[in-house]
């Protein structure tokens, strides 16, 4: 099957692994269920009529387009090395506290767009006007955006052109290359050329999602891009904040965090007594997220080596991209 | 000559189609053609009168009004018309001179109905309903006035009585030709033969229930069928729209029913409903605005019933079906006038809109506590024919939902019904990970697997039906037959068509010899006969003596290939579903069986469908295990299948309008608590608790003490041969040390064996201990007991022979 980025499947990356099932289960359920309203966040009927600020929180946690879930489902999907970078409790540590952010700045930021841009229409009545225009409010593009972690994916889109390495570049001439006068050395016009990394997916992709709801989309994008930037200039508070482990456990396996929940507090002794596995995992838990961050590199040799050995013969396609990879 | 099968059905079939009407039914015979024609231009020049009647000139002369209530009591002949003349000084009023309604009726109405109106331009004050489409239940008593209601006696138009008396002619000549015996003397055009009919709501009880469907459309400028006709302002109306509604009388018993299909219109400003039937012998609907009291609403009423008819039929389209639809409910049914008030809620306008809207469209707009209902204050039916008044009875309440309201609670129903059913799913495919070896299969009854995807596959055929009736809530409906399917259809059936399989080799077995655990494969002819236990004493070999040898003949057991699997789920499957269709519109059929036969019915169906534990109960007595199912299955399943029934007998609010039932919850609920002590009991007691041990037969033992003359007569030699090597010990000489090789592990097993039945005495206990490490089959296998016992839980057969083993 084809490879589309760097790690296999979900290999190690757990939590790209819950977002990306949280994130196809929700949509399905919200649409099913008819509950799609709760992820919209419009400014006037639902803030200033009836104070719903709880949908502050609950805007970015799903999608309710098809489009839209394709495009969040193949970022999250590219994102992964993102968790193998950070590590998976990290990693959903700043998912949570990029969510907070976006949240909240997003709703400063549209608030102060309405109202700005009332203000500019009432300024300009009042200027050109041949009527001393009165303030009057109305709804403007400002008013709602689309729901969907938008925002978060903006600020990872940020942190993974930041962190992630490119892996190779290539260029594509676009038109005939012209020979100068100087004939020993080819040199190609700069204009004519299109030069991609293996980013290029990542960029094309975030790129459909920032314009595919028009304005409502970019408002979202535009703060989380800011985000980002923050994060990246190292001035964004809270960022070496990290969850607790049991929420981190019970994102990824809540199957197996619910039986040991249980066991832990009902169980029956019938007969003999079962052996209390609880610590044991959660130091298997704690050591797997500690040692996550030291064994990115050893993993990836491994399992370079691992591709190779199971692949002797390598496809046209990797042999090309091999010719690439200096 | 010889037709084969396919051709013949697809012949009949053929031949069905062909006999089957068409749709649009054309007017076969000239004489048909020409009542047809005579009936539009009747109903034209009806509507011209319609069209051109003002309120103070009276109903004119349309069909069933012709004569008011005085001129009923005074016998006039209704081809007389005109009785008098109204002018602008002289109006037709609404009394028993000019109306048809009795003074007695109209009196009674003018106290409760139309009586406040409210400003229709004040947003803010406490408003009536908006939008009325919905259900309301009550009940009604008959009116006992001073002086008896005189009914009236309509007549069909002369061209439609003889286009009837012709076509029962026709009905008659038929039913005489059948049944010669059938005098001819009894005229058909006879009237009183007529209204002897037992008619559509000529109600004979005095008091009985009443549930009124409304189906209302919206204001008439915003309504797509009625639209093109609002041209300017006058013909605009902005506070009554058009209902039909569907009344239903009952009596208290539900034995006798009768549907009324009425025309009406609700002012919204009065929050009054006015209703009337029509049909080929009454005009309801054109003389509806004379029936509504005053000019205000006859204006209203008047443009909105001429749109309503404009848009809904135009006499161009009335075909002979049209007509003899009017025709049969003219003579089948009495005709009925109605007056419904509603009560006042407690929300403003504007936020019976927002709340309207909210419901339509769900924004996530905060709703209040208790959204506006149907509240009828005061009711009263008079039918002119068959001269009955009826009230709604004051002491119960006359109240429904709307339909947004009701479709808003089965959405949260099913919402919570489809997580149940993902629950259910998951108990299903945890259990069916946890059975997976042979042992465990065999010991689940697969009359309990049956039960229970019974019950599922019921489940998913109604969702299927009921998907295709609903529009709102299609998608959660359309997911959850998705999801019974699944869980029916592919896990349960997969569950089912495993165990049936293991099971197999239990065909032609009676429960005798399961019980005493032989698991022998005999074919035996009385199993067929169906008293199965007779069998029993028949197959008992005597006890102690062990079974035969296994060289003997034994019929082979039946190989089991690939394509039984295949087999298997495909009888299971065919079966199963051709059961759950027929029950289904068995159950349909139950739904309009009278209240008494319908909770009897209800009793017995959910006992049955929730005794699924009793065959495995039986079951683990027959294996004699304590335990098939996993606890959290068994209880999962059983609370997940008896909260829907608590919820709809003990939740009188339930949208499904079941009604209040505690004895059938504490019934079904008592019952399925038994079946789960009982498994508890079997669990803690064992198996077999409840049966003396004595009716039991002995259970094959697998640790006997071996005989020599056993040894030589059944065994391999090499028993034989370890005997005689053994150097001769005259100390221990009735107790013989054999080894033999155990064919699983493939180290020494030592087996005592005693020369003579006396020498048994002489076995010291280290012996009688050593009698336990050892197993013997039945057919005369010796294995290490930890050994045989590992491989039994996996497979009942014997490791080197493969004849069936009993279970230890």
């Amino acid at each position: 099957m084809m490879q589309l980025t760097p790690i296999k499947g979900f290999s190690d990356t757990p939590v790209s692994k819950s977002i990306c099932i949280v994130t196809t289960l929700l949509a399905l359920g919200l649409s099913i269920f008819q509950y799609k309203y709760v992820v919209k966040l419009e400014i006037d009927p639902y803030i200033i009529e009836y104070a719903q600020y709880w949908r502050l929180f609950t805007y970015q946690l799903s999608i309710i387009n098809e489009s839209d879930f394709v495009l969040t489902f193949l970022l999250w999907f590219h994102f992964k090395s993102l968790e193998r970078f950070f590590g998976s409790r990290k990693y959903l540590s700043l998912i949570t506290v990029f969510w907070l952010y976006n949240g909240i700045l997003c709703f400063l930021f549209i608030i102060l767009g309405q109202l700005g841009l009332n203000f500019g229409i009432f300024l300009i009545n009042l200027v050109f006007g041949s009527t001393i225009g009165t303030l009057s409010y109305s709804t403007t593009i400002f008013n709602s955006v689309a729901p969907g972690p938008l925002g978060i994916l903006s600020t990872l889109y940020l942190c993974h052109g930041a962190v992630i390495p490119r892996s190779y570049v290539f260029t594509i001439l676009i038109s005939k290359p012209q020979i100068s006068g100087n004939s020993l050395d080819d040199q190609v016009s700069p204009s004519k050329e299109l030069q991609l990394t293996n980013h290029f997916q990542t960029h094309l992709i975030y790129f459909l999602l920032l314009l595919n709801n028009g304005f409502s989309s970019i408002l979202p994008c535009i703060v989380g891009i800011i985000i980002g930037k923050l994060f990246k200039e190292d001035i964004l508070a809270g960022k070496n904040w990290l969850l607790p482990t049991s929420i981190l456990r019970l994102f990824v396996n809540p199957l197996a965090w619910l039986t040991n929940f249980f066991q832990g507090r009902f169980s029956v002794h019938r007969g003999y007594q079962e052996l209390n596995t609880q610590n044991d995992n959660a130091n298997s838990t704690q050591q797997l997220v500690n040692d996550d961050e030291e064994d990115v590199l050893d993993e990836d040799r491994a399992n370079a080596t691992e591709i190779r050995a199971e692949t002797p013969v390598r496809p046209l396609r990797t042999q090309f991209l091999d010719a690439f990879r200096t | 000559m010889s037709l084969d099968r396919q051709t013949l059905i697809f012949l009949i079939i053929m031949f069905i189609f062909l006999l089957l009407p068409n749709g649009a039914d054309q007017p076969q015979s000239r004489a048909e053609r020409e009542v047809l024609a005579t009936y539009q231009k009747n109903i034209i020049e009806k509507r011209k009168i319609f069209r051109e009647s003002e309120y103070y000139k009276g109903y004119g002369n349309l069909t069933g009004f012709e004569l008011s209530y005085e001129d009923n009591l005074q016998n006039k002949n209704a081809s007389n018309w005109p009785f008098r003349e109204y002018t602008k000084e002289h109006p037709w009023k609404e009394t028993a001179k000019d109306s048809i309604l009795p003074n007695s009726v109209s009196d009674r109405v003018k106290e409760f109905w139309n009586k406040e109106s409210i400003d229709t331009g004040d947003e803010e004050s406490r408003a009536y309903l908006l939008n009325i489409s919905g259900n309301a239940f009550g009940e009604f008593e008959i009116d006992k006035f001073s002086k008896e209601l005189k009914p009236y006696n309509f007549g069909l138009p002369a061209f439609l009585e003889n286009y009837f008396s012709w076509t029962r002619n026709d009905q008659k000549e038929i039913d005489s030709d059948r049944d010669n015996d059938y005098s001819h003397a009894d005229s058909p055009s006879d009237n009183t033969n007529l209204s002897t009919i037992h008619k559509i709501g000529n109600i004979s009880y005095s008091t009985g229930k009443v549930s009124i469907s409304f189906s209302s459309s919206d204001y008439n400028f915003k309504d797509n069928t009625l639209k093109k006709f609002v041209k300017d302002d006058k013909s605009r109306v902005e506070d009554a729209v058009n209902i039909v509604a569907d009344v239903s009388l009952e009596d208290s018993k539900e034995a006798d029913q009768s549907h009324l299909p009425m025309y009406g219109i609700y002012f919204q400003d009065s929050g009054a409903i006015a209703l009337t039937t029509f049909s080929a012998k009454f005009m309801g609907r054109l003389a509806f605005p004379h029936l509504v009291f005053n000019e205000k609403n006859f204006n209203r009423a008047k443009i909105l019933t001429e749109q309503y008819i404009n848009a809904t039929e135009s006499p161009k389209d009335i075909g002979i079906d049209m007509m003899s639809e009017r025709l049969s409910s003219a003579v089948q049914s009495c005709e009925y006038v109605g007056y419904i008030q509603l009560d006042k809620t407690q929300y403003s306008k504007s936020q019976l809109r927002e709340i309207d809207n909210e419901l339509i469209h769900s924004q996530g707009i905060p709703l209040p506590g208790s959204l506006p209902r149907i509240n009828i204050t005061d009711a009263l039916f008079y039918s002119p024919d068959c001269g009955i008044s009826l009230s709604m009875n004051h002491k119960t309440e006359f109240s429904g939902n709307k339909v947004t309201v009701t479709e808003r609670q089965f959405k949260k129903i099913l919402n919570i019904f489809s997580c149940m059913l993902i629950a259910q799913l998951i108990l299903f495919i945890k259990q069916i990970k946890d059975a997976k070896t042979p042992g465990q299969l065999s010991n689940i009854s697969y009359s309990t697997l049956n039960l229970i995807a019974f019950q599922d596959a019921l489940l998913g055929i109604s969702f299927l039906l009921l998907s295709s009736f609903t529009r709102s809530l299609y998608l959660i409906i359309s997911c959850i037959t998705v999801l019974t399917f699944i869980l029916c259809g592919i896990f349960e059936m997969r569950f089912l068509v495993s165990v049936k399989m293991n099971q197999v080799n239990e065909q032609g077995t009676t429960w005798w010899e399961i019980l005493r655990g032989s698991g022998s494969n005999e074919p035996s002819s009385d199993s067929t006969n169906g008293n199965q236990n007779e069998a029993g004493p028949n197959n008992d070999t005597n006890p102690g003596e062990l079974p035969p040898p296994v060289t003997a003949a034994r019929p082979q057991p039946n190989v089991v290939g690939v394509n039984d699997e295949a087999r298997y789920s495909n009888g299971v499957f065919v079966t199963g579903f051709a059961l759950s269709i027929i029950t289904t519109f068995f159950l349909i059929n139950v739904r309009t069986w009278r209240f008494s036969y319908r909770r009897a019915f209800e009793f017995f169906g959910f006992v049955f469908i929730n005794s699924y534990w009793v065959p495995q109960f039986f079951r683990n007595t027959l294996k004699n295990r304590r335990q098939a199912f996993s606890w959290p299955f068994v209880y999962g399943t059983s609370a997940l299948r008896l909260l829907p029934i608590l919820y709809l007998a003990l939740y009188s609010e339930n949208p499904f309008r079941h009604h209040y039932d505690p004895a059938l919850a504490a019934t079904v609920s008592i019952w399925v608590l038994v079946q789960l002590s009982l498994l508890h009991l079997q669990e803690m007691y064992g198996a077999r608790f409840w049966i003396n041990e004595k009716w039991l037969p002995k259970a094959y033992d697998y640790h006997p003490l071996l005989q020599v003359s056993d040894v030589e007569h059944h065994y391999v030699s090499d028993i034989l041969a370890s005997i005689k090597s053994q150097p001769y010990d005259p100390t221990k000489a009735s107790v013989l040390q054999a080894k033999v090789d155990c064919s699983i592990c493939m180290s020494e097993v030592t087996v005592p064996l005693l020369s003579n039945l006396a020498a048994q005495k002489l076995l010291s206990t280290a012996d009688k201990l050593h009698q336990q490490k050892y197993m013997v089959t039945p057919c005369h296998h010796i294995f290490h007991t930890d050994c045989l016992e590992d491989w039994l839980s996996y497979k009942l057969q014997c490791p080197v022979c493969r004849s069936a083993l009993p279970p230890v």
